[in-house]
């Protein structure tokens, strides 16, 4: 038991920060670049959306790809099962 | 076919596919002309919107998949392990919308798409811990679906992590409080996109899980057609 407070005590001193190390109230805002600036962000929101919707579309496709195929050796399997095939 | 929901739960998941169609309406219609464009922030900041309701639906699908991975580990729940691989595949997939969509959004707000800041470093961890767990669940061999849930409860245990790593080290990474201290014309637009996101959660979990309710038929068929074809041989 006191070993475990002792090394749960020492995890706790290692995570916190210490004396001289940065934390969250060092927080800078950003200040864009000159290169950020040259970015187009309607392109960049539309490109964000719609990528969105095509990788959830496409695990939906997935997903009745897989159910079609596993239905399609149910479908398969009962067959050869009441045939009493091997 | 898997366990098939009876009329009832068909209804229920009808109305829950109707309220996200309605969602998918609303959500645009408040983030694009409702919501306003912070002059500081600019066009870019419209990216938050979708950026952490994705994050948000990743940690949940993390703590599903844990949840599932505990009952399949120390109960021996079968239920357990089906709802473990559906939610750490979303897991994945929410975590390729949360990487994809953040980089985008930091290119014009740092002028750069990556930073190994602890924030982006434990989120990227978090991903691929559940891409470990999915190729665990398909490489892993005889005891693949039980190293697959240990693996995902190191991953659920990172989740509290990112979400505090930008109170405990210094980041880039907006805080917590972006959220709490948002515009009060942006937050019909957040809370409905999160209640959206939710839900889009939900339904695929929802056919996720049927998918892995089928295959857990199949496996029991295939298990008596052997058994059958064993005994036919013998005889």
């Amino acid at each position: 038991m006191t070993h475990t407070s002792s090394l749960l005590a020492s995890l706790l001193l290692w995570i916190t920060p210490g004396e001289g190390m940065a934390t969250a109230a060092d927080y800078q805002p950003y200040s864009p670049t000159a290169s950020a600036a040259e970015v187009s962000a309607p392109l960049f929101v539309v490109l964000a959306y719609s990528l969105i919707w095509l990788v959830l579309l496409g695990f939906v496709v997935s997903v009745w790809w897989r159910q079609r195929r596993v239905a399609q050796e149910l479908v398969q399997l009962r067959r050869q099962l009441q045939r009493g095939e091997p | 076919m898997g366990r098939r929901p009876d009329a009832g739960w068909r209804v229920v998941f009808l109305m829950l596919v109707l309220a996200a169609a309605t969602g998918f309406v609303i959500a645009p219609y408040l983030i694009f002309f409702v919501a306003p464009v912070l002059p500081e922030l600019g066009w870019i900041q419209k990216i938050f919107f979708f950026h952490v309701p994705c994050a948000w639906a990743m940690f949940l699908s993390a703590f599903v998949c844990a949840a599932g991975s505990l009952a399949f580990l120390f109960k021996q729940r079968r239920w357990g392990d089906e709802l473990a691989a559906a939610a750490a595949e979303l897991t994945v997939v929410f975590g390729v919308l949360v990487l994809v969509t953040g980089p985008l959004w930091a290119r014009k707000a740092w002028g750069k798409y990556w930073d190994w800041d602890v924030r982006l470093t434990t989120v990227a961890i978090l991903f691929l811990i559940f891409v470990a767990v999915l190729l665990a669940r398909r490489y892993g061999g005889p005891a693949s679906h039980r190293i697959a849930a240990g693996l995902a409860l190191f991953g659920a245990a990172d989740v509290p992590l990112v979400y505090i790593s930008v109170k405990l080290w210094r980041t880039i990474h907006p805080q917590t409080t972006v959220v709490t201290s948002m515009h009060p014309g942006m937050r019909a637009a957040f809370f409905v996109s999160l209640g959206l996101f939710t839900l889009l959660f939900v339904l695929l979990l929802w056919i996720r899980l049927d998918l892995e309710r089928s295959r857990t038929t199949l496996d029991g068929l295939v298990v008596i057609a052997t058994e059958d074809s064993n005994r036919a041989s013998r005889n």
